[in-house]
């Protein structure tokens, strides 16, 4: 029995909604991959998704979703009534383009589109009914929606940059000049063509000595700071002391010292020390800047600690050190590797510092490398490689230990 | 880092960026727009013409998008640590989605809501390179940071840069301690 009511409205509204927002989404994809501009027919994509979405709300709500009985037929109709429109109302060219050329990543396109829009309408009206419905059941449509849209547009704006990034980093000069538009990977030119701009980055910009200066300042940075910030965080989590209150409190405030406000001073006194120009330099502002970080997540965790074991330690005659090592150390493990992958991350993609101190080619961070190719008689796709040189390692270690990060992140800094 | 600020300059050329070329053949506008050169835009409506800076929203949208996921991750563990039963109470009572949100969650997140937004503010405030990489302090983005920068090295008047950095240094001590002050004391 088919009823109209706001149901039937707010069907209309959501099947509209998602053909505009798809058609939107996968023209942009499409241009993006193929190169081809296209002209994607906002108005009557919108149009087919609401005629979508009016055929499926009619049916019945029992019904529709089960492949078995009806379900089968009135998803189909649906499915054929989206190709229907828009291959009418654009006179067969889905993206404003020809169908002649490039058929096949245009019938992908076509494709794509006409299931996202079916599945979006599916997954946010499949329970509701196009009778009347009321305000709970409005909202509920609405959020559906809403959350949808909201993964989509978040999944675009955080990853078409990288997207740019690294599909710059595999062109030509002339084809980036040319045709911007063009991201996809042209596989005539050969591996080594293809990875031209990372060839001459190791070759011919040395940023193999720039890799290496990284990670010998980074992992230094992360010893120095931890056997800084270990004892320091358990003097201040555990320890009765004169003024440990106001020592926990500074720490943070000194992590909001903003690193331009040192730069001067520190400029002019590693100038007159001959520490400005040198990786030992780095190796004591690094820490200096992370300590307080480290300190103040490392406290917060041994604050959790159950001090009732380090008790029993130290009756059964271990002393402060020994208690540490042997028993703390290991309990705040997840803790420490959090921890050390902050600060290991803060060194990698530090940059001020390296770009005030640093002014022998040989002694580059891979920051300061990358900037200096930041210019005009550097390609922009040698640029763009070395992003990608200077993200690849820290992504990777990220995905790796991503569950520690996240976790130590959140529960030893600031609460709510 | 540094490496999405590139990205984001690359994106966005007046020339040979992506983001241009697709508005231009799409027809939404008729010259490419210099998003990080061009200071300000003449926007007329209704006869009222104001003018729109251009670099500055950039350099906000920017930061923006640099740093949600990092508000995100904290409002994500505190909207995890609320307990259910409160929202199976409404549910039982007919709230409404929304209703749950704005009666329920919303007032319990207003504490991390504002340390964020504090930090958020003092980190922003103090952020150099970001800025520096974008525009390097032209059209209308120049900050106290990057005026610090500006004054020691690029006029190599360091005296001038420091004084620019103890003004930085007094905003940001006023900053913390709004924040120590809002910040809640029950953490270690």
């Amino acid at each position: 029995m088919m009823r109209i009511g706001t149901g039937f409205i707010a069907a209309i509204l959501v099947g509209a909604f998602w053909g505009i927002v798809w058609m939107i989404v996968i023209g942009l994809v499409f241009t993006l991959f193929s190169g081809e501009p296209s002209a994607p027919p906002i108005g009557i994509a919108g149009l087919a998704g609401a005629i979508g979405a009016m055929i499926y709300s009619l049916a019945p709500v029992k019904t529709r979703d089960t492949p078995k009985s009806r379900g089968a037929k009135v998803q189909a109709s649906m499915v054929i009534a989206i190709f229907t429109v828009l291959m009418l109302a654009t006179f067969g060219e889905p993206f404003g383009l020809s169908l002649a050329y490039t058929i096949l990543p245009q019938l992908a396109a076509l494709a794509a589109f006409i299931a996202a829009v079916w599945w979006s309408i599916v997954a946010v009206l499949h329970d509701q009914s196009s009778g009347r419905i009321g305000r709970y059941h409005l909202e509920v449509v609405f959020l559906r929606f809403m959350k949808g849209l909201g993964l989509t547009l978040f999944t675009i704006v955080v990853a078409l940059p990288f997207y740019v990034m690294v599909m710059t980093s595999f062109k030509s000069q002339q084809s980036l000049i040319s045709n911007p538009l063009d991201l996809s990977i042209d596989l005539t030119q050969g591996l080594s063509g293809l990875f031209n701009s990372y060839i001459e980055l190791f070759t011919v910009y040395s940023f193999g000595t720039f890799l290496m200066n990284s990670a010998i300042v980074s992992v230094a940075t992360v010893v120095i700071t931890l056997a800084f910030a270990v004892p320091g965080a358990y003097a201040v989590a555990r320890l009765r002391f004169p003024g440990q209150a106001f020592l926990s409190r500074s720490i943070l405030m000194i992590y909001m010292v903003p690193a331009i406000v040192l730069v001067i001073p520190l400029y002019s006194v590693f100038s007159q020390l001959g520490l400005r120009n040198s990786l030992i330099g780095l190796m004591i502002v690094y820490p200096a800047t992370t300590i307080p970080v480290a300190l103040y997540m490392l406290q917060g965790y041994f604050r959790g600690l159950p001090s009732e074991l380090e008790e029993a330690g130290l009756m059964d005659g271990l002393k402060r050190p020994g208690v540490i090592l042997k028993i703390t150390l290991p309990l705040a493990l997840p803790a420490l590797a959090s921890v050390s992958l902050y600060v290991f991350m803060i060194a990698w993609n530090e940059f001020l510092f390296a770009f005030m101190f640093l002014d022998d080619v040989s002694m580059f961070t891979l920051s300061r490398g990358v900037v200096s190719l930041n210019s005009s008689e550097v390609p922009r796709q040698h640029l763009m490689a070395g992003a990608v040189i200077a993200t690849v390692p820290v992504l990777f270690i990220f995905l790796w230990f991503e569950r520690f990060l996240v976790a130590g992140l959140t529960a030893g800094s600031v609460k709510g | 880092m540094i490496a999405v600020a590139f990205t984001w300059v690359i994106l966005l050329d007046p020339y040979s960026g992506t983001l241009n070329a697709l508005l231009l053949r799409s027809g939404m506008i008729g010259t490419p727009i210099d998003f990080f050169g061009q200071r300000d835009v003449d926007i007329s409506i209704f006869g009222l013409t104001f003018q729109f800076p251009v670099a500055l929203t950039t350099v906000i949208a920017f930061e923006a998008w640099r740093y949600f996921p990092l508000s995100f991750l904290f409002i994500l563990a505190r909207m995890q640590a609320l307990s259910t039963d409160v929202y199976e109470a409404a549910e039982i009572d007919g709230a409404t989605p929304l209703q749950q949100f704005w009666y329920i969650s919303l007032p319990q997140l207003v504490g991390i809501l504002a340390v964020l937004f504090l930090l958020r503010f003092i980190w922003t405030f103090n952020k150099f390179d970001d800025i520096f990489l974008l525009t390097g302090g032209a059209a209308g983005t120049r900050t106290l940071t990057v005026d610090v920068y500006e004054q020691a090295f690029a006029v190599s008047n360091l005296g001038a840069g420091a004084a620019v950095a103890v003004v930085v240094f007094a905003v940001l001590l006023f900053f913390s301690l709004v924040f120590f002050k809002f910040s809640p004391q029950d953490d270690g």
